[in-house]
């Protein structure tokens, strides 16, 4: 189920929450917590491992606004495709995903942040949104990551 | 290059940022000339050239000369070593700890090799500062270097250290390095711009005037002096920066206060964007800076957003990288890290390239006046003031124009 939903290679909300059939390595139901706070405006370098391929980030809106979370990863890195799933923390109840473009290896999430809230940033590769049940995750590689406020205009503009 | 902006009464760097102080830009330019004539330096040999005073190493190109060459934050300086484990720790958290929102941890001590020094008699002078304010400083600039089998190499990263002298130490640690030009290379010598130190790059790094030049630092830096740590480390795979420091005093460290941005804020960074020769980032600078208008470049971090914007605020934005590079005008105390140490990159690959902007220079005249030329390869940003980028040594105008100052204040008041 939750391989089916995140296979979804574009804007998604108000998915299902995730099904914990059993333990698994790395996943949805269990990233690896990087105990990193993300803060807007700076880019956080990480690495994607074997076994260590779901990463995930807090983030806490200190206004009400528009946030577009960002992951990156080398353009030529063609086994890492960024994927992000950003959800409200600590319910999960509502979740944003959305896979990188594939030329520039950029992925961004665009999400209405509340005053307060803390989001849950989930930082992973396409691949292992669609590894098959107990597949192994090969994703290997750096990627950076980054919630980037931005202001939404009427014609779409940013500032 | 055409103003006649002061340019002997104000000493700075900016990655030195310091306590706020409120803008210098109501300081009006003054008539002072500038700088003893080339002919007249030439003369007199006993006076002091840009390079005797700020001293860049070159790379090295042998085993041997990276391991003897570089001293190292361990080396043995005044109280103790020249950039203590202790104190960097206290200042940036045990090795690998994470800077503020994730960013990249300070560079490790271990691989951190002093690449440059500079002498300054009146540190973030303005020309309102008594002699007896100045604050006399050696400046050491480590960079984590790496030996490829051919050549050093730098990273992206830079630990600024920065240790209080008295005057006498100053003028004498100053007519150490003249003599030792002259000893090394006579009295005709001219060493040129700002560059890596030319007697350097011809003897190597393993041969006597580096030894001595090593000694000199040890003899005036170490744990006891030691005044303030900054650093700067990339992120955003190479196209973000953070800047950041600590004030130090008896061992304990503090968080710098920096200039222009928002109170409480330690931490300030630029991201360039994902286009290579390109600067796109959105936001470019975090945290947007508070400086007056005329002293705001930061419309030209993103060549979009200056492109959206008229036509006079994008001259305004060109305008202030000059103001921000004159010494005269701003020092660490009135300027943040990120505006000074992107102030040349904005003004080239957004203003200039992208939009034909021109504008007015802080003159200055003999060697001060040549820049060294840009290397080919050298068309992304560039953050290092004094220092490398990988093989590339990089000299910002500011740098340029800091150097010239204080060799005219010091030809001119400690050597007269």
């Amino acid at each position: 189920v939750i391989r089916a939903s995140l296979a979804i290679a574009a804007l998604v909300a108000g998915a299902s929450p995730p099904v914990r059939a059993r333990p698994r390595q790395d996943a949805i139901d269990r990233p690896t917590d990087t105990h990193v706070t993300l803060v807007p405006g700076l880019w956080h370098d990480d690495v994607l491992k074997p076994g260590e391929g779901w990463h995930r980030y807090q983030f806490t809106a200190a206004e009400t606004g528009v946030i577009a979370f960002q992951m990156r990863a080398p353009a030529a890195q063609a086994d890492l495709w960024p994927y992000l799933l950003i959800m409200e923390a600590p319910n999960h109840h509502r979740k944003w995903a959305g896979v990188g473009n594939r030329r520039t290896n950029l992925c961004e999430v665009i999400v209405e942040v509340e005053a307060g809230k803390r989001y849950d940033v989930i930082a992973t590769s396409q691949q292992n949104t669609v590894l098959a049940a107990g597949g192994r995750q090969r994703t290997d590689g750096p990627y950076t990551v980054a919630a980037v406020p931005i202001q939404l205009t009427h014609r779409g503009d940013r500032p | 290059m055409k103003s006649s902006a002061n340019l002997l009464c104000a000493f700075a760097s900016c990655l030195a940022a310091c306590d706020a102080v409120g803008g210098m830009q109501g300081v009006p330019p003054s008539a002072v000339p500038v700088a003893l004539s080339t002919e007249a330096q030439g003369a007199r040999p006993e006076l002091a050239q840009p390079n005797d005073l700020s001293v860049l190493y070159p790379l090295a190109t042998s085993q041997a000369a990276f391991e003897r060459g570089y001293l190292t934050p361990a080396s043995p300086g005044l109280g103790g070593a020249l950039l203590p484990a202790a104190v960097y720790e206290r200042a940036f958290g045990p090795p690998g700890t994470l800077q503020l929102g994730g960013t990249p941890a300070a560079p490790a001590l271990a691989g951190l090799r002093m690449v440059a020094f500079r002498l300054d008699p009146c540190f973030a002078r303005t020309p309102a500062t008594p002699d007896a304010a100045c604050e006399n400083q050696l400046r050491v600039v480590f960079q984590t270097l790496r030996f490829d089998g051919t050549q050093a190499i730098a990273a992206d990263d830079a630990v600024h250290a920065f240790y209080t002298l008295r005057r006498d130490q100053l003028v004498a640690a100053v007519q150490t390095s003249i003599a030792l030009r002259r000893k090394h290379a006579g009295d005709q010598r001219r060493l040129g711009p700002l560059a890596p130190h030319p007697i350097l790059v011809e003897q190597g790094l393993e041969r006597e005037l580096a030894a001595s030049f090593n000694q000199l630092v040890l003899q005036l830096a170490g744990a006891r002096n030691l005044g303030r740590i900054t650093q700067v480390t990339a992120s955003g795979l190479g196209t973000a920066w953070n800047f950041s420091g600590v004030d130090v005093a008896n061992g304990v460290t503090s968080r710098m206060t920096i200039p222009t941005v928002p109170a409480g804020t330690t931490t300030v960074a630029f991201f360039a964007g994902f286009s290579p020769g390109q600067l796109t980032g959105q936001p470019a600078f975090t945290p947007a800076t508070e400086a007056a208008a005329a002293d705001d470049l930061q419309l030209l971090g993103d060549v979009h957003r200056a492109a959206r914007a008229p036509a006079a605020d994008r001259q305004r934005a060109f305008d202030a990288t000059f103001r921000i590079e004159d010494p005269a005008l701003h020092s660490p105390n009135t300027i943040d890290c990120a505006s000074c140490h992107l102030a040349q990159a904005v003004r080239v690959m957004v203003g200039e390239a992208a939009f034909h902007l021109a504008g007015s220079a802080p003159e200055l005249q003999g060697e001060a006046a040549q820049r060294p030329a840009s290397a080919p390869a050298d068309r992304d940003v560039n953050v290092h003031m004094f220092g490398y980028k990988g093989k590339i040594a990089s000299v910002h105008q500011r740098t340029i124009n800091e150097v010239a100052a204080v060799t005219a204040y010091v030809n001119a008041t400690l050597l007269r």
